[in-house]
Formats: structure tokens, C-alpha cells, sequence
């Protein structure tokens, strides 16, 4: 039925104006016949909209480049977005028409972990190759999906460590109600069992409540040194300033908030002061790092009006990256050739240096940095958390080169840190 | 000691938070039968319209004004386009507004972007027991009693209050009486939706402004008057909000925030299973049975 449709668009140069379903962003390559097809679900609207809006137009950005540059393998790559509107099922939906339907080559898609599994799901089952473009909480070995976000042993252990040495062993840990911040809380604890450090206060947070008096006050018992924050989503990013009205000030880390939401572009100063985000790219690294500033230059030409350019933009570039040299270094768009060309040990000179995607665990080794937010919102990088390796699977025994594997581990799957988890 | 202060400081806060998203639709509902699904999204336009005009120059009360004043304009266009049309007809009410809310996000995202810079909030803390407690809260909180009492005067001593209760009472015998009903519909409305924005504004102080803004309000609103019913505006929606801010407050320290939100929903089915026209229905019958039995004596 699509084709239909398509040939009279095309015949009639009409270019698809606004269909919820599927917002071609690209125009250029109406003009191919035979594009390279990346799906794309991302959430641009709902509750995820403001932070997942940048993904799409750092893979719109990846995409334009390597068109210009001549595109892959005598194609042009096309982007197809669907919106996924914040919104599980329709992750699912649009998964199966972007696979089924409008057979993209491969799907990246999903914000929150509840999201991506809805997708990654379809992908998995179809055997298309998926993406899931943004921090996460890690432990999936697939032979099909990949990442490119910074995962726990990247974030949580490094910033809980740093946190300790600088402030102190008593830690309270707000985290969001679902999976990803449930799997996250459990990486804390393990963290601070290996720290020597202490969970003073641990609260789930529903997705989408707003009010945080009851937590203020708990925290406010509790005395705890420093906050593990694990917010999701623009109503749960309420805490920040209901916290600093309340008076509270106590250091806040957070593997999830600032690099994803800009909170500290949306809330006025010093609302977000003195929380650290352990994180490998924020835009505020176009200061002091060249890679950075290339790409933000380069993405803010494109985009005047982005608010901020977030890890999520970072993210989808380098993926959309990875994809056109893999399929290049295939010589083809087969799925099996694809994923032994991106198990070669590809790296990527990207947005915050080079990443290299670890073959065994399908994630990227990446340069970790510990920024800290002044009081008037600017960025300050207190720490080089150094080249952090995805190790943790490995040392699990995953090698989805030489064994085929579709699960998620959890820290409880691992003795060492189960040990730490009540 | 401490935790009673907590305790009531919750309450407070639930109240006022309760109370403020509720009062534009109960208004609205309470007068006209019609839902607004859109009042989420009038709120949103509430938000953006305090933190654009602040950052304009505007003094901070007079901004929080002009939120207000910015969701009326809205909603009387959609009043006089839609929404009058509508009237007493509660399901198509719901369809046509539903609408109108995802109409009103999805055009703001796109006109307005995906955020607002935000009003900074600085109105300190106070110490009590060695925690700290945010006076803003206490604010919100003196906010609320003054719209519910504002309301209250409006609608008890004013010419304009005097025609609206009759309208809302009977309606044809108010048009029977020369009282030009369809305008009164529209002021209403009018009022609702600036009630609307104005909460929409004085929550923006600690909320990120977006397109979505509003969507976390619509249901607890939507509670609110389903359990208040639509016989009495200011005391159903003072008593709804006074029962629901307890049974919330109370799950919230005690089980935890998820917890408040399942006891508040329950309690909300409880009300309706025993009462299907709000808590003021009820009360009205206990009135009447209460004079039957001291006329029985």
C-alpha cells in the first residue's frame, strides 16, 4: 500500500508534509531510488520529547554529512522517523511498520529502557540490527543490538567512587519506578558495597509524579552525605526545584539527569548546583575539547534553535557513523555480513574523541568525565574519569562474537555484586 | 512534634496542589456539564505565558496575571469556536476537548518549542526541627485559601454571581427571567480558564515549562471533580480536595509515594461507588434526611 502512495508523492514532487505516523525529515533522498534506510523511533512529543528531540537531529546530522561526503557504498542513507510520542506501545507498533512495512535497513530507537525493549523486542525477532541510542543501565548481550550510551560500570561505579573519596559513605538514591531505574538502584547499592559506603535512604519514584515534599523530608532525616539521583522524564525533573526551595543542599550525582534533560538549561540558576554527571559528552565540552566543538558547531548550524546539545544527539551521530562504516567495510546491507563488520573492533573519531565498539558486548569504550554544576549554571569538569572499557559482560563471559546470546544480566547474575544487594 | 509539622505541611502542600489544579474544571463543570480535557493544556499555556512576560520585563505577580490572562484568550477562542456548542453534552465534551488538548500540546511544541527558560523561585526556606521546609509551598498553600474565598465573594455577592448561580441552578428559568445564559456560559468559561492558567503559572515556578506541561494535571483535576460533583463548586471542591490531600498525604509518608497514589485513586472509587454524584450530592442528602429527622421529632 506504501508504494502506491509513495510513487504518486514522488510523481507529484509533493514532499510528505506532516504525518504523525512517519516524518521523512530528509528530502534529498526522495531523489534516490535505493536509499539506505535508518528507522528511527524517537519520542518528539510527550512527556521524553524535550530530550529525545536532539537524537534525532544528530542522526539527521550523521546522515546529511555522509550524504554530501557521497553516501555509502554508492547509496544514499535515508532517515525515516516515527514518533514515538513517549509512549511504549507505540514503540512497538512503529517497530514492527519500520521493519515489516518500510523495511529499514536498521532501527534505532527507544528512551527509556521500557521503550527500547518494546522495540528492540520486533528488531530482535526480525533479526534487523537495532540501536538503542542513550545512557542506560546495561547488561544486554544480543547478537543484534547495540549501544552507545555509557553504561553502569562507566557511570554509576566511577561516580560513586569519586563521590565517596570526596564527600562521604552515606548515600540516598531516588530512582525512577521502572526498570531502568530499579536495575540502576541495584548498581548503587553494589557500588557502595564496594566502596564501603552506605545506603541510607532508597525511594521509587512513579513515572510522572511531580511532587517530592515527601522525599525532601526523608532525605532531609536521613543525613546523608551525597544523593544518587535516577530522575526520568520532565515531571520527575521537578525534585531539582522543589529540593532547592526546600533549602536542600546536599551533593547530587546522577548518571541520567543534566546530560539528557538540560535541566540546567530549563530551571534558572542555582537550581541544579552541585550535582555531578559522570558523563562522556555534554555540550559544554565544546570549551575545552576540539571533537566537541566540531560537532556542536555542526550541529547548532543545522539546528539555531536547539535548546542544548545533549547525550542523545551525541549518541544517534556516532551510531549513524558506526552503521555507514560498517556497511562499508561489508560492502553489502545484509544483516550478517553488518554485524560481523561492526564485531571488527570499528572506531569512531566522534563528538567526545575516538569510541571504539568493543566486539565481545556490543558497547563502546569510551573517555568518561566527571562534570560538576557552578552555581550559575555553567559547567566545570572536576575530573578525567579516563577510558572506561565495557568490562562487565566480559567478565561475565559474554562474547557475542563467538556465542550467540539474546538476555539481559542483572547485577544480581554476578556474585560479586550480588553479594552487596539486600 | 517533627513529624506532625511534616505531616501538616504535606497536607498543606496536597491541598494546595490539589485544589489549584482542580478549580478552573470544576468551575467549568460545575456550571456548564461539560469536562474540559483540555484544562491540562490551558495550564501549560498558563506556564509559558508567565515565563515569556517575566522574562519580558514583567514584575513576577503581574506575570503570574498575565499566564492567566493568556490561557482566557485561549480559552474563550475555543469556547466560542468549539466548545459552546457542547453544552450539557458531557461525552461529546470529552471527545471534542481530548482533542483540543492534543491540538493545543502538539502546536505548542511546535510554535512554542520544546522548552521555556523558567522563573527563578527564590522566596527561602524556614527551619523547623532541623529540617528545612520551603516557604513557596506555604505561599502556595495562602494562594489557595484566597482564590477559594475570592471565588466564594465572586459568586455570593456580585450581579455577575447572582446570574450564574441561577443559571447553573435552572437554567431555563433563568432565561425565562431575562438573564442572557449564553453569556454567562462564555464568562464562566472565561474565569475557569484563567483560573486555569493563573494555577498553570504559579506551578511553572517549579516545574520545567514544556508542551507537555499539562498532562500530569488533567487527571488529578479530573479527580478532584468527579469526587467534589457538580452541586457545589467551592464547597465540593474544598471538601474533595481536603479528603483526597488527606488519604494522599497519609499513604505517602506511611507506605510510600506510590502508595498515595493508589490509596487516593481508591478512595476517588470509593466516593463514586457510594455516591456517583460527587460528595456534595451527598452531603445535600444528608441535609435532607437530617431536616426530615428533626421535623420527625
Amino acid at each position: 500500500m506504501n508504494w502506491n502512495r509513495r510513487d504518486i508523492i514522488k510523481a507529484t514532487g509533493v514532499l510528505a508534509a506532516s504525518s504523525v505516523a512517519a516524518t521523512q525529515l530528509g528530502s534529498s533522498a526522495w531523489a534516490q531510488d535505493n536509499p539506505i534506510k535508518i528507522g528511527v523511533i524517537d519520542d518528539a512529543s510527550g512527556d521524553f520529547a524535550a530530550a529525545v528531540i536532539p537524537k534525532t537531529q544528530g542522526a539527521q546530522l550523521a546522515v546529511d554529512e555522509i550524504n554530501t561526503a557521497g553516501g555509502v557504498l554508492g547509496r544514499q542513507l535515508k532517515l525515516l522517523h516515527y514518533d514515538g510520542q513517549s509512549d511504549v506501545k507505540r514503540h512497538q507498533e512503529f517497530a514492527q511498520r519500520a521493519i515489516l512495512e518500510d523495511e529499514v535497513n536498521v532501527l534505532m530507537a527507544g528512551y527509556t529502557s521500557s521503550e527500547r525493549e518494546a522495540a528492540r523486542a520486533v528488531a530482535v525477532q526480525n533479526k534487523t540490527i537495532f540501536w538503542h541510542n542513550n545512557q542506560g543501565e546495561g547488561g544486554i548481550a544480543d547478537n543484534y543490538s547495540f549501544f552507545t550510551g555509557p553504561i553502569p560500570e562507566q557511570q554509576i561505579l566511577p561516580g560513586v567512587d569519586y563521590m565517596v573519596k570526596n564527600y562521604g559513605k552515606k548515600i540516598y538514591v531516588l530512582a525512577a519506578d521502572y526498570g531502568f531505574g530499579q536495575v540502576s538502584a541495584q548498581w548503587v547499592q553494589a557500588s557502595a558495597g564496594m566502596n564501603g559506603a552506605e545506603i541510607v535512604g532508597l525511594e521509587f519514584i512513579p513515572l510522572g509524579n511531580s511532587e517530592f515534599s515527601s522525599s525532601i523530608a526523608n532525605i532531609q532525616k536521613a543525613k546523608p552525605d551525597f544523593l544518587f539521583l535516577l530522575l526520568v522524564g520532565s515531571n520527575q525533573s521537578q525534585y531539582f526545584p522543589q529540593a532547592l526551595a526546600a533549602g536542600l543542599k546536599i551533593p547530587a550525582i546522577s548518571s541520567v539527569n543534566l546530560q539528557q534533560g538540560y535541566e540546567h538549561k530549563i530551571f534558572a540558576p542555582p537550581t541544579l548546583e552541585n550535582l555531578f554527571v559522570p558523563a562522556p559528552f555534554l555540550e559544554e565540552l565544546s570549551d575545552v575539547n576540539p571533537n566537541a566543538k566540531k560537532f556542536v558547531s555542526a550541529i547548532r548550524a543545522k539546528y539555531p534553535d536547539m535548546p542544548y546539545v545533549n547525550e542523545c544527539a551525541r549518541c544517534a551521530y556516532i551510531a549513524v557513523n558506526l552503521m555507514a562504516l560498517a556497511w562499508a567495510k561489508a560492502g553489502t546491507t545484509d544483516t550478517d555480513p553488518v554485524i560481523a563488520a561492526l564485531q571488527s573492533g570499528l572506531s569512531f573519531d566522534g563528538p567526545d574523541g575516538m569510541v571504539m565498539l568493543d566486539p565481545a558486548t556490543h558497547h563502546l569504550a569510551m573517555e568518561m568525565r566527571m562534570a560538576q554544576v557552578q552555581a550559575d549554571h555553567s559547567v566545570k569538569f572536576v575530573a578525567d574519569l579516563g577510558k572506561v572499557e565495557p568490562w562487565w559482560l566480559k567478565r561475565l563471559g559474554v562474547d557475542l562474537t563467538t556465542k550467540t546470546e539474546s538476555r539481559q544480566y542483572l547485577p544480581s547474575d554476578d556474585p560479586e555484586l550480588a553479594q552487596y544487594l539486600k | 512534634m517533627l513529624d506532625i509539622f511534616i505531616f501538616f505541611y504535606q497536607y498543606m502542600d496536597a491541598f494546595a496542589l490539589l485544589t489549584l489544579s482542580a478549580v478552573g474544571l470544576m468551575i467549568i463543570f460545575g456550571m456548564m456539564g461539560v469536562i474540559n480535557m483540555a484544562h491540562g493544556e490551558l495550564m501549560m499555556i498558563g506556564a509559558f505565558g508567565a515565563a515569556r512576560s517575566f522574562h519580558a520585563g514583567l514584575p513576577l505577580p503581574l506575570a503570574l496575571v498575565a499566564g492567566g490572562i493568556a490561557a482566557t484568550v485561549v480559552g474563550l477562542v475555543l469556547e466560542r469556536l468549539v466548545i459552546r456548542h457542547l453544552y450539557g453534552r458531557l461525552l461529546y465534551s470529552l471527545v471534542a476537548t481530548w482533542g483540543l488538548s492534543l491540538i493545543l500540546s502538539q502546536g505548542a511544541l511546535i510554535v512554542l518549542g520544546t522548552s521555556t527558560p523558567g522563573i527563578p523561585s527564590d522566596f527561602g526556606n524556614f527551619e523547623v526541627g532541623g529540617l528545612t521546609f520551603s516557604v513557596y509551598r506555604i505561599l502556595l498553600f495562602v494562594i489557595t485559601v484566597c482564590v477559594i474565598a475570592g471565588l466564594w465573594a465572586l459568586f455570593r455577592f456580585t450581579g455577575f454571581g447572582l446570574k450564574a448561580r441561577a443559571t447553573m441552578s435552572n437554567p431555563d428559568m433563568a432565561r425565562a427571567l431575562g438573564i442572557d445564559t449564553k453569556r454567562i456560559y462564555m464568562l464562566t468559561f472565561g474565569l475557569g480558564s484563567f483560573l486555569a492558567g493563573f494555577a498553570g503559572a504559579l506551578f511553572s515556578l517549579t516545574a520545567p515549562i514544556q508542551p507537555s506541561f499539562g498532562a500530569s494535571y488533567t487527571p488529578i483535576a479530573f479527580i478532584v471533580v468527579v469526587v467534589a460533583g457538580s452541586r457545589n463548586i467551592i464547597l465540593g471542591l474544598t471538601m474533595a480536595a481536603l479528603m483526597l490531600a488527606l488519604v494522599k498525604t497519609t499513604f505517602t509518608i506511611n507506605v510510600n509515594i506510590l502508595g498515595g497514589y493508589v490509596a487516593m485513586l481508591a478512595a476517588a472509587l470509593l466516593v463514586i461507588r457510594f455516591t456517583p454524584n460527587g460528595i456534595t450530592e451527598w452531603l445535600r442528602q444528608a441535609q435532607v434526611l437530617l431536616r426530615r429527622l428533626i421535623a420527625d421529632r
